[in-house]
Formats: structure tokens, C-alpha cells, sequence
């Protein structure tokens, strides 16, 4: 059986001003497969993946539920807590109940509360589910291509060819140069601009 | 510009466009068309004699249209690589030589009439009797990594009836550039283009088709600044000139940038706040500005000789198409859309490719510069590790259960499906490098053979039942 760990992050202000973290808390306790629902002021910071560290560690927890914000900037981060307390990162769900629910419902804490156990238990059902996955890697052709030769494809080239890396850059017109050929003098030094 | 030709990894690949993207992260595979030049590159010097000699005048797109090029020409005198191209839509073939066509020969010389461009390219660079083809050719690229950095164009002042766009002296301020410009059509002097005469008074407007509702809602954000430049290089030439400048608000948010407008104003350049509403053409071909001074709360009538319309900086057309073979997505201004607007600003939603400079949104060189080395630190990461994670998140297919249908196989909008042998009969194998993990296949399997990892039918299943029940 699935031993899921439910984290309910406040963000600051940013959740718990809305939505009752704490009556959210005690709900994903009662859920089946939960044994560990805690709630804390920032899940994302050192003390706050530490928690989820401490009770994987300590054999409560296989599979974490995180409540909290969005999984696009935040579940990297997760997943990394997750493997550095040795368990597979892909035994990791999130709910979002920030950008999902109370910045929607920023005027309806009741509802708001409602809708993040829902979006809770739905996590939790998941991941009662989830089974450990393994990252696959290939092989990299170790040069790049840019696309327009204006001041910002010449620059990048530039980069990245001192870096070492064959690099295609691309221009549609005959020559380099863009739209910032066509300047006399640029600011704020009034220097010329080729 | 030099450096970018020279440096000996950068292969430049001019007059050329993408034309097909294919692969992923570490392995894209790019087709890149090289237009036909109608000029052989390898012979051309780059000395423009032909350009002299072609009768054709188109308006010269370099100067923004204020003289003509012909139809073969150089882009512009400082061009990298320099070399001469013709436009064939704007060609007259003349003496009937069309490309691949043999020369007429002279009765009084007995010698080919050659047309008058080839005749004077001394490198042999042009050979019309050559069927070249119209498409030009193909190349093929492997790449690790994509920059996209295809800038902006300028808005066209015809847009703006209300002032007076069709008059020569009423012209945008990128064509300003160009009369200030030592290789521009005055060789560097500020003349009316209608009677090429020094003007007395110059009004510049700003927020031109940016800040605006009916065109662009967002701000240029090189607009204030330029325009400051462009007075006070011409207040530090010609200090008779008067210049009168109208801005809905001075922006000039950037480094030592508010110590360039205030020394400006020292210059005695005149700043009024309130956009103009319109341009009236005075009898005497003038141009009276009808504008506005908020500070005063009055109106201000400016009878100027030459008006130079801050016109916004915007997506090229062209930018849809290269969005869709990139399968980038694009904002609600039409520029292409970073990840994260704080935290990816140059990542984009398809891994392995980046965004740099005016692509992404207006800004200026300043910053342009600064996004491009980012682009260029971010996209240098997978080549620096040699190698690319895939997610698990992937579909993956049960040969025992596959029945071979192929139904899979023209829904998947990556084409990562085929029908491969597996134990002597046809089974839907799908490529994991090709698959991004959208389960398009996996809903439509009838044999529910294809399994979507992280995303299983009864883990989504129960989360219905979760979100479904009443708790």
C-alpha cells in the first residue's frame, strides 16, 4: 500500500489569504492512503523541503502530495527534495491551488477552501497510482543554429562560437547587420553602430 | 559585423531561410533554403559595377525608400558577406537575356549581346545563358540547439492619414536614420525630401501607432529615447534648427538614459507633453502640427518643415510561418512567447530552442545585446553536457496488446508513430526521442495498448473520481 505524504504550502499570503490551509490540512489526513498531512509557511524553501526530506527518511512517506503553487516553476524543485531523500522523483503530484484557486476566487474563502480539498483529494487519488519512472538520455549534435543576423542573432552567434560550438547563422536578406545597419548612431553613447 | 564573418565557427548562411524544423532538444535536423542570387557568390567581389550599370530603380528598401537601387544591387555599402543579388521579380532581362537563354548575336560584331549587368561584372560573376534554378538549394543541418532572433520592422507611416502621411517632408523616424547617415541618400545631411532644402523646424511625434489602442497596445520602448538622440545630434550640427518634440510621456527608464533627455532639454530642444491630432499641409507646403500642451493645458499650433513620426516597432509578417515550422507560439502582440516572462525569458515552450532580441518584444540595443548572451549561455547548456534527458513522461506501446490497426499513427502530431515487425507481424512502436508525452495516441488506442507513464488511465481515472465525489 501507498503511504501518500500531503504537503499544504501557505505561500505566504498568497494561498493561505484565501483559502483555510489549515481545515485543508486536516481534511488530506483523513483521506484513504494518507499517512502524513502537514502544512507549512513556504513548502519551496530549505526548511520546507526539509520536511518532506525528514519524513521520507524516516519510511512515512512514498508518495508525496504537494498543495501548493504551479508545477511549471515549482516542481523541479520538488522533485529534486524527492530524489535527495533517495525516492524516486516521479512518485510526486501537485496540486495547484494557488494559480487554480485562490488567485481565482480571491472573494470566496469558503469556496476556495472547498475546491482546494477537492483538488487535494484528486492529487492524492493519483498518487496512490504512481509508480517510480526512469529518465531516458540521448547523444547531442554539439553545434547551434540562429535565425535572423540583426544585433541579437550576431551577438548570440558570437557567444556561442567563443564557446567553442560550430554555430549556422541563418539570415533571410544578403547581408548581416538587420536593422541596426541601418542606424547612424545609437544611444546612449552616441557611438556608431556597425 | 566583421567578427561574425571571420570568426571560424560561425558559418554564415545568407539569403537564406529556414524552411524545415524537425527533432528535438540535442537533435534537430534543419533544412535551410539558399535562394538563388542569380550572381555567383564564389566569383563576385563584391565591387558593384553591375549595380551601376542596371537601368531598373526600385525604391532601396536600405535607405527606407527615400532613393532607388536596382534590380541587381548590394544591400548596402558596409554589406557582410559583400556580394550582389539580383531581384528577379524587378529584372527587365535585358537584351532578352532571361536566365538560361543563349545571347542574341550581334550582326555588326558577331559577338553575344550580353545584358548590361553582365557585361560589366569583370569577375564573370554573372552568366545568364546558366539555367539556374528559381528555387536555389536545399542544405541540410544537424543541430544541438536554435537561437531565434528575427528582430522587428518598422511600421509604415501610411497608416496614420491623420498626419498626412502622403507628404515627403511628414517621414518615419528610421528614414530620419537614413538622412543622418554618411552613407544614407544626403550623404549625411538633414534636407527636406521634398525640396531638398535644410529645414528651419523640426517636429517629432511620438507614440506612433504604439500605446494606441487602434494599433498597438504596448510601448516601443526605443521610441523617447532615438528620438532624443536624433535631436541632439542634429541640435549639435545645426543649432539654428529649432526642434519641437511631442511625446505622450518622456520614457528614458535605462542606465545614464534620464542624463541624456535632460541634457537635451539644456540644448534647448522643446519637449511638450500631448500627442498631436493631426498635421495640416500649409499652401505653402509647411506642415502645421496641430498639438498639445498638457502642462499648460493649451493648444499649440507648430508650423514645421519637416515631421518625424516615431512609428512602433512590430512583428514581420513572415514571423507566423516560422512560429509554425518551429511550433512556437506567439503572444497577443504577435511576438514570439518566452516561457516564463520573469524566470525563461529566453527559453521558449519547445526545448532547445531560445528567443533573443526583438523577436521576444521591443527593446533596445542595450538590452538586446544582453538577452542574445543569455540566449546564447542557455542555449550553450545541453551542448556543454553532451547529452539530453528525456522525460519518462512519454507514451510507450504493448506489442502483445497491439493489434496493428496503425490508427495511432497519423494522430500523432510529432509523427513519433510507426508500424514496425514484432514477432512477425505489425506493431505501432513509437519513437521516445519524437514522443512529447500528449496521449493523443493513447486515448484513441482501441485495444488500449498504449500506455501514457504518469498519466495511466486509472491514475486519471480516479482522479475524476476524486474531483466527482462529495467529500
Amino acid at each position: 500500500m501507498a503511504k501518500v505524504g500531503v504537503y499544504v504550502c501557505h505561500c505566504g499570503e498568497n494561498i493561505a489569504g484565501v483559502v483555510d490551509c489549515e481545515a485543508v490540512r486536516s481534511f488530506a489526513e483523513r483521506l484513504p492512503g494518507v499517512t502524513v498531512a502537514r502544512s507549512y509557511l513556504f513548502m519551496c524553501s530549505d526548511p520546507g523541503q526539509e520536511i518532506i526530506k525528514k519524513d521520507i527518511k524516516e519510511g512515512l512517506v512514498d508518495r508525496v502530495v504537494v498543495a501548493a503553487c504551479t508545477p511549471r516553476t515549482h516542481e523541479p524543485i520538488f522533485r529534486k527534495a524527492l530524489e535527495a531523500a533517495g525516492l524516486n522523483k516521479y512518485l510526486l503530484e501537485m496540486a495547484n491551488i494557488r494559480d487554480q484557486d485562490s488567485w481565482v476566487h480571491p472573494h470566496d474563502k469558503e469556496g476556495a477552501t472547498e475546491k482546494a480539498k477537492q483538488l487535494v483529494a484528486s492529487a492524492v487519488a493519483k498518487a496512490r497510482l504512481l509508480e517510480p519512472l526512469e529518465e531516458l538520455e540521448v547523444g547531442v549534435e554539439r553545434s547551434a543554429m540562429v535565425v535572423g543576423g540583426g544585433v541579437a542573432g550576431m551577438f548570440a552567434s558570437l557567444e556561442l562560437a567563443n564557446m567553442g560550438y560550430k554555430v549556422y547563422l541563418v539570415e533571410k536578406q544578403p547581408s548581416i547587420g538587420g536593422v541596426m545597419a541601418q542606424l547612424d548612431k545609437t544611444f546612449p553613447t552616441n557611438d556608431c553602430s556597425a | 559585423m566583421v567578427q561574425v564573418s571571420t570568426n571560424p565557427n560561425i558559418q554564415l548562411l545568407t539569403y537564406s531561410e529556414v524552411e524545415e524544423v524537425s527533432g528535438f532538444v540535442g537533435n534537430f535536423q534543419v533544412k535551410v533554403r539558399k535562394k538563388q542570387a542569380w550572381v555567383d557568390w564564389e566569383k563576385c567581389t563584391g565591387c558593384g559595377e553591375c549595380t551601376e550599370k542596371c537601368p531598373v530603380k526600385v525604391p532601396n528598401e536600405f535607405n527606407a525608400g527615400l532613393d532607388h537601387r536596382g534590380a541587381v544591387y548590394i544591400q548596402f555599402p558596409q554589406a557582410v558577406p559583400k556580394k550582389a543579388v539580383i531581384d528577379i521579380n524587378n529584372c527587365i532581362n535585358c537584351a532578352g537575356r532571361k536566365f538560361g537563354t543563349e545571347p542574341r548575336i550581334s550582326k555588326r560584331t558577331g559577338k553575344p549581346i550580353l545584358a548590361p549587368c553582365e557585361r560589366a561584372c569583370p569577375a564573370g560573376a554573372i552568366n545568364r545563358s546558366l539555367p539556374l534554378s528559381p528555387e536555389g538549394e536545399v542544405l541540410e543541418l544537424k543541430v544541438g540547439t536554435i537561437i531565434v532572433a528575427t528582430g522587428f520592422k518598422v511600421m509604415e507611416k501610411d497608416w496614420f492619414k491623420e498626419y498626412a502621411p502622403q507628404h515627403p517632408d511628414v517621414i518615419t523616424a528610421l528614414q530620419l536614420e537614413r538622412l543622418m547617415s554618411a552613407t544614407g541618400p544626403t550623404g549625411g545631411k538633414i534636407l527636406r525630401p521634398s525640396n531638398q532644402k535644410k529645414p528651419k523646424v523640426i517636429s517629432f511625434i511620438s507614440c506612433v501607432g504604439s500605446r494606441d489602442a487602434k494599433y498597438h497596445t504596448y510601448c516601443s520602448r526605443v521610441c523617447c529615447m532615438y528620438m532624443i538622440k536624433q535631436a541632439r545630434i542634429i541640435k549639435e550640427k545645426y543649432p539654428d534648427i529649432e526642434i519641437y518634440m511631442h511625446f505622450m510621456d518622456v520614457r528614458t527608464p535605462g542606465k545614464d538614459y534620464d542624463e541624456y533627455y535632460t541634457a537635451a532639454i539644456e540644448k534647448g530642444i522643446t519637449f511638450l507633453r500631448g500627442k498631436p491630432g493631426g498635421i495640416e499641409v500649409l499652401p505653402d507646403g509647411r506642415l502645421r502640427v496641430m498639438g498639445y500642451d498638457a502642462n499648460l493645458d493649451k493648444d499649440i499650433e507648430v508650423d514645421a518643415d519637416l515631421v518625424v513620426l516615431a512609428t512602433a516597432m512590430e512583428v514581420p509578417e513572415d514571423i507566423k510561418q516560422l512560429a509554425q515550422k518551429l511550433s512556437l507560439s506567439l503572444d497577443a502582440s504577435g511576438f514570439f512567447k518566452e516561457l516564463h516572462p520573469k524566470l525563461k525569458p529566453v527559453e521558449t515552450a519547445v526545448e532547445g530552442v531560445f528567443l533573443a532580441g526583438c523577436c521576444q518584444g521591443p527593446k533596445d540595443i542595450p538590452d538586446t545585446v544582453s538577452q542574445a548572451k543569455g540566449a546564447a549561455a542557455a542555449a550553450a547548456v545541453p551542448l556543454a553536457q553532451g547529452k539530453v534527458t528525456i522525460e519518462p513522461t512519454i507514451s510507450e506501446v504493448d506489442p502483445q496488446r497491439c493489434s496493428g490497426c496503425g490508427l495511432c499513427v497519423p494522430l500523432c502530431p510529432y509523427h513519433a508513430i510507426s508500424l514496425r515487425e514484432y514477432q512477425g507481424k505489425l506493431r505501432a512502436k513509437i519513437e521516445f526521442t519524437q514522443c512529447k508525452g500528449c496521449g493523443v495516441c493513447a486515448a484513441a488506442c482501441p485495444s488500449k495498448a498504449i500506455i501514457l507513464h504518469g498519466f495511466t488511465d486509472e491514475q486519471i481515472e480516479a482522479q475524476v473520481e476524486a474531483l466527482t465525489s462529495c467529500w
